[in-house]
């Protein structure tokens, strides 16, 4: 563990800005993308979807699409396994509904895979599937969760909550409503299989976030030993959990497998949004027990989550929500029950936050909304509430460790002038202008939930260079980056000498992948420990080649020198070579780092907005965001993470919204030109900062952000417009649409 | 997608010696509509004819009292001309709120009077500013007015093979006009809404106002009712009174939309914005208001 005594001294390449690794050839198209890759004979891949939101298919005639020179084959029910799955399932043996096969006779949604045909270029497979005629007997379909029937139900709790609720209290009550939005990274889902006639064995080149997850699944669906499947992750152009999931791979495999040549699927952004995955939509029912002096003494918290076509994470992902709600405010009384329900809508599944963006706009709007019902400050409120550092989960969830939230309102109220700003807002012209603020928390990985650990070697090659192997996966945040400057910091060498390659699922160690804002903390912390290790091996290894004790060697700069001759250095390299000549070593540590705990991240956002209350527009004009994140191993990346997290969060709040027509089953937003994002005019100022006091097990302190970033922003935005009509408004998104209805309302 | 056959025209001699084949032709400018109709199968060309190189068909000048915009002219070109910007400024402003800056390098004004959508940007500014658009054909040159192009949804009059060349917007020194929109966002984004006022004036009074409301139907509403907007003088209580009348023409044109609360609202914001942006203008030429 770092003490904040030991981060004040500050470190060599820890917590430098340095840029991310392949930022320049991204940026120059140098990166190769899964899309971009080409390979001999290889064939390509097109769906047909299914245009009901359910129905059964009587038949598919393939007859005249066969018939269009260039098709090889055309794939539907008929003609592959039968074999069901779950595209989350990350780990052999985790209990999850099955209910997935790679095409089914009864289609859930429109967008449902229906058929594939593959054929020797792109243009032939579209045209071929144009042609192919399916009958179908439409049936009942589900758009509205409130309708649908649960098929997973949990519950959390501590204390007594009916005894809260009873005493002298003040009781505050809303409905939270959050849509299911797609995940809109610049790469849509691609991927290419291939077979090896030598090995008997298929690879698959993916952009995933678990590769072990790939292997898993698609060795079950291709009815394979995990041997026999490699996965190499590809560079990726953004995921945010929308890669998460095992979507496209098994039928690139398939088809490879089957026709023994290489295949290609590349989604268009109308497949991408509506046939992968999206964030899933809830609705929450919050009740809050405020005392006299304004303390929480119970909260009763009930959930819908509507998981869309499949089962998928749903299941999962209502508990991962459940365990958020007892690790930012100090409330000993409190009720968690969440109900999940399959609609006929497209398929939800991770999305940056899993669960914590709904679960914190849920609570954090009823917070905002119990102070003013109150008529105390939001910020009052909180600051009375909130946990304190090294706090306990009172539901039983690992220790919060060095939990510094309260230190984050601070700063951000002061950055912010939150003190003059807040007011109840009287009538005015046609701008009003509003305030609001929201808290988060965070994860750092599994530990408490399931398996958390990883194996990393890293070794030293007789130039001096360094390779560490691991399974890494680089969502584009710099994950590589972030690993070489762990190690450099710990072998004192210039990051140009290390080398961090992503990996594969056959020449790299097991890890359990990149989610759960677990790649820093835990991977990180696995490097740090590896390259100390190999540290000490190289020093007990030059003492010998340099006739002294361990204690006498210096390691500085890439350089090594004795105490007794500290004008003879030797580059590291120099000495490798004499430890492989004379000492007959190899310079190689592996190890296993399992997380042995689950600190909470955490972070406020402060919001400034401006209604226009005739246009319904809301302009954001400035965010104030402060993270704790223990220790930021590069404040560029984290402050760039933080930007990109905002961005996403305000689409959360006001834009982004995959709105399903209730009578039709269709998919309004489909397209960029009718789902609208925040784009970069549309941008509010931004102020970053960070609160880093460590205490806890990450490399140097380090804890999450990739994740949390985009969580307060969508709560503090809705209390900032709530604030500035004096509305009590809870259904996301807060479209133009909806301000206006309930502006009329009120009239 | 069938093959098709593609050409390129320079002059206007060009495109009559292609009438006389007697094929069907489907003309291509700026290509960022017809692109994605193409690739969706919407449309399938026989002969394609390329008209983005036809310099007769492209420009701004001033000709007989008459701005004469060629239809193969950018909305860049439109949103940055010092003509458009003096004597029809609403225009200028649509031009400049379409689409994105890629996009408005390709558009053509021409290719979006014929996309003919409910949502276009120009139209209503055109309507405001009471353009007549000049078809060429292979018997020769017609003339229709704005308002009577659009015959129905994403529809025009133009006959097979038709093409439109010019479109002329009258030039009036005591004229003034402003344009606003409202989408999702501020910036590209497809207009949920929008208004395009032409106003004569002397002084700081109201001699004459023409408003075009886009997005309500199958082509842009003129407001007809101007009582009380005219022989008045240019205040925050015309804007309202604009507005009010705007509103009541919004819910009389979509009654049953779902999309009529809203927009009934939120075209008075667009009132504002307009009278807003004209009145400032008009002080700003020395006119107090």
């Amino acid at each position: 563990m770092i003490t904040e005594t030991e981060l004040m001294k500050g470190f060599k390449y820890v917590g430098k800005s340095i840029p991310i690794g392949d930022a320049e050839a991204k940026a120059t198209g140098t990166v190769r993308y899964t899309g971009d890759m080409e390979f001999p004979n290889m064939l390509y891949a097109k769906f047909v979807y299914s245009p009901y939101p359910h129905a059964r298919i009587i038949n598919i005639d393939t007859e005249s699409a066969e018939k269009v020179p260039g098709v090889v084959k055309i794939y539907s029910y008929k003609n592959t396994p039968k074999t069901t799955f779950n595209s989350q399932v990350w780990f052999l043996g985790q209990n999850a509904i099955e209910d997935q096969v790679l095409f089914s006779e009864e289609v859930r949604y429109a967008g449902d895979f229906v058929a594939a045909v593959v054929a020797e270029n792109k243009k032939v497979a579209e045209q071929a599937a144009k042609l192919i005629k399916i009958d179908y007997e439409q049936l009942e379909f589900v758009i509205n969760p409130k309708k649908a029937v649960p098929f997973f139900n949990v519950e959390f709790k501590c204390g007594d909550i009916e005894k809260a609720f009873k005493g002298d209290v003040f009781i505050s009550e809303d409905t939270v409503e959050t849509q299911k939005i797609h995940h809109a990274a610049m790469e849509n889902h691609a991927v290419i299989s291939e077979f090896d006639p030598v090995s008997n064995k298929v690879i698959v080149y993916s952009p995933c976030q678990i590769m072990f997850s790939v292997r898993l699944i698609v060795a079950k669906v291709l009815g394979l030993p995990l041997n026999k499947v490699k996965v190499v992750k590809t560079v990726m152009g953004g995921s945010f959990g929308g890669k998460q999931e095992v979507i496209l791979e098994p039928y690139a495999a398939f088809f490879a497998m089957d026709l023994k040549r290489p295949v290609k699927i590349e989604f268009e952004r109308t497949e991408s949004i509506r046939s992968t995955r999206t964030r899933t939509k809830t609705i929450g029912n919050v009740k809050t027990a405020v005392d006299k002096e304004g303390r929480i003494v119970g909260r009763d918290i009930e959930l819908l989550l509507d998981t869309g076509a499949y089962t998928s994470n749903g299941a999962v992902i209502s508990m991962a929500m459940g365990r958020k709600v007892f690790r930012l405010y100090k409330i000993m009384n409190q009720r968690y029950r969440a109900s999940v329900v399959r609609t006929n809508t497209p398929i939800a599944g991770a999305a940056r936050g899993y669960g914590s963006p709904q679960i914190h706009a849920i609570t954090e709007i009823n917070i905002d909304n119990t102070a003013r019902r109150l008529g105390i400050d939001p910020l009052e409120f909180r600051l009375k509430n909130l946990v304190e550092p090294y706090a306990l989960d009172p539901s039983g969830g690992p220790p919060l460790g060095n939990i510094r939230i309260i230190d984050c309102v601070k700063k951000g109220a002061e950055e912010f002038g939150w003190k003059g700003k807040w007011q109840k807002v009287g009538s005015g012209g046609r701008y009003k202008y509003g305030v609001g603020m929201a808290c988060a928390t965070h994860v750092n990985g599994y530990y408490g939930a399931y398996q958390d650990f990883t194996t990393m070697t890293l070794k030293m090659l007789e130039d001096g260079t360094l390779i560490l192997n691991a399974s890494l996966h680089d969502l584009g945040t710099g994950t590589t980056t972030i690993m070489k400057q762990i190690i450099a910091e710990v072998m004192d060498v210039d990051i140009r000498h290390i080398e961090v390659p992503e990996g594969d699922t056959e020449t790299s160690p097991y890890d359990v992948g990149c989610h759960a804002s677990r790649v820093t903390h835990v991977c990180g912390a696995c490097a740090k420990m590896v390259s100390e290790k190999l540290r000490e091996q190289f020093v007990n290894e030059c003492a010998k080649i340099l006739g002294v004790t361990p204690y006498e060697i210096v390691m500085e700069d890439g350089f090594v020198y004795t105490l007794q001759n500290p004008d003879i250095k030797y580059s590291y390299g120099e000495l490798a070579s004499l430890i492989q000549r004379k000492n007959h070593v190899e310079l190689i540590q592996t190890i296993t780092y399992e997380s042995k705990d689950n600190p909470a991240s955490a972070g406020v956002n402060f919001a400034e907005v401006e209604v226009d209350t005739l246009l319904g527009l809301v302009k954001v004009k400035r965010i104030v965001a402060v993270f704790d994140v223990g220790k930021a191993i590069n404040p560029g990346m984290v402050e760039g993470q933080i930007h990109g997290g905002i961005q996403m969060g305000l689409g959360f709040a006001l834009m982004e919204d995959l709105e399903i027509d209730e009578k039709t089953g269709q998919l309004k937003s489909d397209r960029f030109s009718r789902y609208n994002m925040f784009n970069a005019p549309e941008m509010p100022v931004i102020d970053v900062f960070l609160i880093e006091k460590g205490g806890d097990l990450g490399p140097f302190g380090a804890k999450s952000i990739g994740e949390i970033a985009t969580i307060p922003t969508a709560p503090a935005v809705v209390n900032a417009v709530n604030n500035a009509l004096s509305t009590y408004m809870c259904k996301m998104p807060l479209k133009p649409e909806r301000i206006i209805a309930e502006l009329k309302k009120g009239r | 997608m069938r093959s098709y056959e593609a050409v390129s025209v320079k002059t206007e001699g060009d495109l009559l010696e292609l009438l006389k084949n007697n094929k069907k032709l489907t003309y291509i400018a700026g290509g960022t509509d017809f692109i994605i109709k193409l690739r969706e199968g919407k449309v399938s060309p026989e002969l394609l004819v390329d008209i983005s190189c036809l310099e007769d068909f492209r420009g701004i000048s001033v000709q007989d009292g008459f701005i004469k915009i060629g239809a193969v002219t950018t909305f860049s070109e439109i949103q940055n001309s010092s003509i458009i910007k003096k004597y029809a400024r609403c225009l200028a402003q649509a031009a400049a709120k379409i689409g994105s800056v890629q996009i408005r390098n390709r558009a053509t004004i021409g290719g979006n009077i014929v996309n003919a959508s409910p949502a276009a940007d120009s139209l209503p500014a055109l309507g405001a500013l009471s353009a007549v658009v000049e078809v060429f054909g292979v018997e020769g040159l017609r003339k229709v007015n704005i308002e009577d192009f659009i015959i129905d949804m994403r529809k025009t009059c133009l006959r097979e093979n038709e093409i439109v060349k010019n479109i002329y917007i009258p030039c009036s020194p005591d004229s003034f006009s402003s344009f606003s929109k409202v989408g999702a966002r501020k910036s590209v984004t497809i207009s949920k809404l929008n208004l395009a006022v032409n106003l004569k004036y002397h002084k700081d009074v109201c001699l004459e106002i023409n408003a075009a409301v886009g997005t309500l139907g199958k082509n842009f509403v003129l407001l007809k009712d101007c009582d009380g907007l005219i022989n008045r003088k240019m205040d925050e209580d015309f804007a309202k009174v604009l507005g009010e009348k705007l509103s009541r023409l919004v819910q009389y044109t979509i009654p049953n939309r779902a999309s009529m609360p809203y927009k009934s609202v939120a075209i008075r914001g667009l009132a504002e914005d307009v009278m807003e942006d004209i009145i400032n203008e008009l002080s700003g030429r020395g006119i107090n208001l």
